[in-house]
Order: structure tokens, then sequence, then C-alpha cells
């Protein structure tokens, strides 16, 4: 849906047009709600303050991951992975033209079955802090899409590498996939989706996805 | 004409409040507004034409890796301290560097040659054969990793189709003709005998999955299909080194 200056709502080159058009009528209603849906989302630096935001939260959660629990885990982290990710467009991806053939009833219930599973996985992977760090190492650009390179580095001192991939849409910037180690988490998922989806369909993936999502819970109280 | 511009200003913001309460269904396909873009458009994909063969041999190593492996590891990497297990490590390392700078050379690439070759006699002098890793830990000097297969791909043969291998793991066609052609780089196999030569590259690969010990389960039980996770992950990974 493009706006009267053919750009999408809530992006940069809609709210500038929307700044000309208040600098001009000079209404400080307009500036007002110009300001406000440019808060947020823009600027060159908002996607590694977005990542390094995100490391902070996993580094808080590790730290109290014995006294909180799983539970306590995946409620610290949610809002962090749902700001942090897009990950509407993370499950789109994951099951390619699949998503067209999904009835609307289980789109939804994909979606938040997906959405369930990534925090459920960071909630479970990430469980206790024993000296690791992120380190935020370079930021570039290409094509639109920017590149956080950070590192993991255990207390041993063996790193972990962690690169962002973001792209700024409607609500500003998102990690739209993560490479672990120069893996494309993204793309691991798809292929493992589609085996999935190939041979069970689409309840033999939601229920392959809540059973990944049991075995976190189960694995982080054992 | 000021009213015009005010008229076109409500116009807009009504246009905004109706586009955010009822999207349409452009938006439905596409609410974060990212287009057509695919992060994956780059991602490379292997022919797995044997994968019945390469699923047995998958669930061999699987069971190896438990049954084998893990057991005698986990023994190893309690008694024997992390350092000493990292010096036998940049000590197998050192020997294999004929390997990175044939490959490096191979590749007209004169700067990772150099590294190479600074960096194994810096070790193997000043280093006790390698034991210390001196040329990274003072000067700076990290592994460049280079091999035939990494080679092969950079003068563009493709990796032709997925292999898996017992006690080995993944590989493909080109890695598999790689690693061949990365044995006879390697000097203990000229150095000694073939079983001893055998008996030191499996001490060699004990020793180096030791230090990774917990990667693979970690991995291997947070994916929803392991073979197909342990595959692309291979590839992937494969693929990087090349482009480095």
């Amino acid at each position: 849906m493009k706006n009267a200056h053919g750009a999408m709502p809530g992006t940069s080159r809609g709210c500038a047009g929307l700044r000309r058009q208040a600098r001009r009528s000079g209404g400080p209603v307009a500036l007002m709600v110009a300001a406000a849906l440019t808060v947020g989302s823009t600027g060159p630096d908002r996607p590694r303050e977005l990542v390094e935001g995100f490391h902070a939260a996993l580094i808080e959660a590790m730290r109290g991951g014995d006294k909180a629990g799983y539970l306590g885990r995946f409620s610290a982290l949610e809002p962090a992975v749902t700001e942090t990710f897009a990950l509407g467009f993370m499950a789109r991806r994951s099951v390619g033209g699949a998503w067209n053939e999904f009835s609307p009833e289980q789109q939804s219930a994909y979606l938040s079955k997906y959405a369930e599973w990534s925090v459920a996985t960071f909630a479970g992977r990430f469980k206790t802090w024993s000296g690791e760090r992120f380190e935020t190492l370079s930021t570039s650009r290409e094509d639109g899409t920017v590149a956080v390179d950070t590192q993991l580095v255990k207390r041993n001192g063996d790193t972990v590498a962690f690169q962002y991939k973001l792209r700024e849409g409607n609500v500003g910037w998102r990690v739209v996939d993560l490479h672990i180690d120069g893996v494309s988490q993204l793309a691991l998922t798809r292929s493992q989706y589609a085996g999935v989806l190939k041979q069970e369909g689409f309840d033999g993936l939601l229920r392959t996805l809540q059973q990944k999502i049991d075995e976190q819970r189960v694995g982080s109280t054992e | 004409m000021r009213w015009l511009r005010w008229a076109a200003l409500l116009v807009c913001l009504a246009y905004l409040a109706a586009g955010q309460d009822a999207p349409s269904d452009a938006s439905t396909e596409d609410p974060e507004g990212f287009g057509d873009f695919d992060p994956l458009e780059k991602v490379v994909q292997i022919a797995d034409p044997i994968q019945p063969w390469n699923r047995m041999w998958f669930r061999f190593n699987d069971g190896f890796y438990y049954r084998v492996f893990r057991p005698l590891a986990r023994p190893y990497t309690r008694y024997v301290p992390r350092t000493l297990r990292r010096g036998f490590s940049n000590m197998f390392h050192n020997f294999k560097s004929p390997v990175s700078l044939i490959n490096a050379l191979l590749q007209a690439d004169v700067r990772k040659a150099g590294t190479v070759a600074g960096r194994f006699g810096l070790n193997t002098v000043f280093g006790f054969a390698g034991y210390f890793d001196l040329a990274e830990a003072h000067w700076g000097l990290e592994e460049p990793e280079e091999d035939t297969a990494q080679t092969m791909g950079r003068y563009g043969i493709g990796p032709g189709f997925y292999i898996v291998w017992p006690f080995l793991g993944p590989s493909t066609v080109r890695e598999t003709v790689g690693l061949a052609a990365d044995t006879f780089m390697v000097p203990r196999v000229f150095l000694f005998e073939t079983d001893e030569w055998i008996a030191i590259t499996a001490a060699d690969y004990f020793n180096e999955n030791a230090l990774r010990l917990g990667e693979y389960e970690s991995f291997t039980s947070g994916a929803i299909e392991p073979y197909i996770a342990l595959r692309d992950a291979y590839i992937q990974n494969r693929q990087k080194r090349i482009e480095e």
C-alpha cells in the first residue's frame, strides 16, 4: 500500500514527504505526527544498536538463567526477539511457495508457532552465563541490506561468528537472517521445513515445531 | 491556496490511518515492506542423488559419535588439560602447513602464502615444533587455512554432488578429490609407514573433534531434520571458505 508520494506508510520516504508538507503548511500538528512516525525507524547506527540491544538482552537472560528457568528466559527474550527479528518475513521465507497454499487459519497458526519456536530456540540455547560476551566487529551495507558482524567470545577465548543481516521496512530496521559461523540459519530452516512439509504436510510441520519447543523446555530444565 | 495544502495533508493522514487499520491484500503478503527481497538468493544448493546411501552413513557416523567417540572423548577432555590438547592441535596444524602453502600459491595469493611460510618458520623454531602458536599470539599472523578443494572452487570447479563418508562425515565430489590430494601434501605420509600415519591421522581427528565436543549434539538436537541441517551447513561453510 503506497501513500500519495508513492512510498509505503511509515517508511522514511513517506515520512519525508509528510515533513515537507508540514514545513510548507507550517502546521504544528502535522510536524508532531511526522515526528511520531519517525521515532525508532531510521538512523545509520540503528542496525548496530538493534543488534547490540538484542545481545544485551541475551546476556541479561543468561545471567539470570538458572534462577529464572526456561520460562523466565522465554518471557525475558520474547520482546527482544520480536522487536529485533522480522519474524513474519522469516516465517514466510522459510516455507517458500507453500505459504500461498496455506489457508488463512493455517497461516496464522504457523506464524504464531514459528515465533514461539524462534524465542524457544534462544531461550533453550542461551541458558546460563559463564563469562561469555558479544563483540561488534563491523557494519557494512550492500543493496539496502546491512550486515552487522559480531562474535560471541566464550570464556576460553573461542569465538563464534554471528552476522546479522538487516533490512529497513515499514516498522524500521529488522533482522532478516542470522549467519552463525557463515551458515545462514534461514536457509537451514527453509531446507528442513521443505523436507517436513513434503513428507508430513502442514500438520506435520506444526507438530515438529511443537516437539522442538517442548525439547528446548525439557532440555533446559534437566 | 492555503486551504488546499491543509486539505491535501488531511487526505494524506486519513490515507495513513486507513492503511494502518485495514491493510490491503498486498500488505498482507508483504506487511514488513521488504518487497521482493530474498535473503537466500545467493545461498548455494547441493545435489543429493545418492541420499539413501548418504543417510545410511549419516546414521552410522551418528551412532559412532555417540557410542564410540563421545565415551572416549569425555574422559580425554576431563583428564587432559585444554592447553595440552590445544598444543597438540597446533602441532598437527603446523605439520599440515604445506597444504595451505601450496594451495595459497596455486591461488596466486602471495600474501597468504607468505603468512603460512612465516607462521611455519616461527612456530617450528620458537614454538617447539608448532606446539605454541607464537606467530598468532605475538605477531598477529592468523592461520589461513587453504586446501585443494578450495583451490578447485576458486577456479570454478563446482562441488558435484553430496557424499557422506564413514568416519569422515559430510563431503562432496570436489571435497573428496581435494582431500585425497591434501593427504599427499602432508609430510607425514612420506615420513612414516602406512599404519603409522593412519594412527597419527586418527589421533589428529580425535584431538581436533574432542576440542569441539558438544557442538555436534548441540547442532543436531536443535535441528528439525539433522541430516539436511548438517548437509546444508557443511555446504554453506565450505562455500564461504572458498569465497574468503
